[in-house]
């Protein structure tokens, strides 16, 4: 296929947007998608609204720019950093589109955000941060705290 | 761009972290440390599961594991990746129980401990001058009792590639004065302890094994650790030499000296 074949992908709400075939290929269900059934209908992903799908797109788009020579590492992580900058839900609903389309780097990306967040913080504040029900029962959490005893001495 | 309705629309129906599938759940928790993973094991039935799945486990687990449990002593068995972490922080005897291989838990590096037995001791065979015999306290089967000696040699080595790579480590002895009958020979004797990388540098101290043992007595006595020196390993650059050997001797003032018990060589990654 031509290096400059466009894809068509189509979102949950019934929005059509095209890409390069470079551009596509970034993410692994759309890659394998490709290769079953070809570029000439569009790839469906229902379960990405239009504004997260732009933001997939984006992403992948820096990163097929980014193989070219001449962007520095440094540049591409100041690239990465500044698109993360997205509220908590936005965050999210990213990771589930990168884990969804199979794109390994934007889910360790965005992962690697959440993960900063949680790090070294307390039960009770992730309870209270993430509005996390704790859904043990008292035995259940002696259980568990017993287990990973070590960890909390 | 996002206009202000659809944001509001996308914030009303915000997903939440618990609405993530577990999976993501663990790819988050992979970037964390292990004692986080293991502390947000207790947040909620989700994240026990992200936390305890094999997936992140195996990440943790060291390559080098895998080649160790066929010699383990006793068979090593586990029905999960993060059941044969834990087994492996609490320590296996391997090689027929000459040696010692653990995990530290919060950092997943290697360490070892050689007996006795795997130390090249000048004289060791010569039973008027060794003793080779078993301890309540030791953690081999046998262990070495220096009966009387002019010449004290005792050297080891051990392949770095076994160790983690990168990582600091220190060499220790791990000693004892006998008490009954009473050691003698060691007061104001310094004993020279070496270590030497693959490089060829070497570290060296003296030091007075009765000091050793005064400040292990004032924190409850048992054995000594004598820091021999320290490494670190780096990622393997050429195939000579990778070998770290270390020494304890005493061969200047060569007067006789006894009653000291060796448990073994241990090879421990530093703590941060």
């Amino acid at each position: 296929m031509a290096s400059g074949s466009k894809v068509t992908l189509k979102s949950s709400d019934d929005e059509f947007f095209d890409v390069t075939e470079a551009v596509a290929l970034e993410c692994g269900a759309i890659k394998n998608m490709i290769e079953d059934i070809g570029i000439s209908s569009p790839i469906l992903l229902p379960h990405v609204s239009r504004k997260i799908r732009s933001k997939v797109i984006q992403y992948c788009k820096y990163h097929v720019e980014s193989q070219k020579p001449g962007v520095s590492e440094d540049e591409i992580k100041s690239r990465d950093q500044e698109f993360v900058k997205v509220d908590q839900a936005m965050l999210f609903e990213l990771i589930l589109a990168a884990n969804y389309v199979n794109n390994q780097k934007l889910l360790d990306l965005t992962c690697q955000i959440v993960a900063d967040m949680i790090k070294g913080k307390t039960l009770e504040e992730i309870h209270n941060t993430f509005n996390i029900k704790n859904d043990f029962t008292p035995e259940e959490e002696e259980e568990i705290r017993h287990e990973n005893q070590w960890a909390f001495e | 761009m996002e206009n202000s309705s659809e944001r509001l629309r996308r914030q009303k129906h915000a997903i939440n972290m618990e609405e993530l599938p577990e999976n993501c759940i663990s790819t988050i928790l992979s970037f964390t440390t292990i004692r986080d993973i293991c502390i947000l094991s207790a947040v909620s039935k989700l994240f026990r599961s992200a936390a305890y799945d094999d997936s992140l486990w195996n990440k943790i687990l060291p390559q080098q594991c895998y080649q160790i449990l066929p010699r383990a002593v006793d068979p090593v068995t586990f029905s999960s990746k993060r059941e044969l972490y834990f087994r492996l922080c609490d320590s296996i005897l391997i090689d027929k129980g000459t040696k010692m291989f653990w995990l530290e838990p919060s950092t997943a590096k290697i360490g070892y401990m050689l007996s006795a037995r795997e130390l090249s001791i000048s004289w060791g065979e010569n039973q008027r001058y060794w003793h080779w015999g078993a301890r309540n306290d030791s953690r081999f089967e046998e262990l070495a009792e220096l009966l009387l000696v002019c010449w004290l040699e005792v050297q080891g080595q051990i392949d770095s590639r076994l160790l983690s790579e990168n990582t600091d480590y220190r060499v220790l002895f791990v000693l004892k004065l006998r008490v009954d009958p009473p050691h003698y020979g060691w007061g104001d004797l310094p004993i020279r302890f070496s270590v030497t990388t693959p490089d060829g540098k070497q570290l060296e101290s003296r030091q007075l094994l009765m000091e050793r043992q005064r400040e292990r007595r004032r924190i409850g006595g048992g054995w000594m650790e004598v820091v021999a020196g320290e490494f670190t390993t780096r990622v393997a650059e050429n195939d000579d030499n990778f070998h770290i050997k270390f020494c304890m001797e005493e061969v200047e003032k060569q007067n006789r000296k006894g009653g000291l018990f060796i448990d073994g060589v241990k090879i421990e990654p530093k703590a941060t």
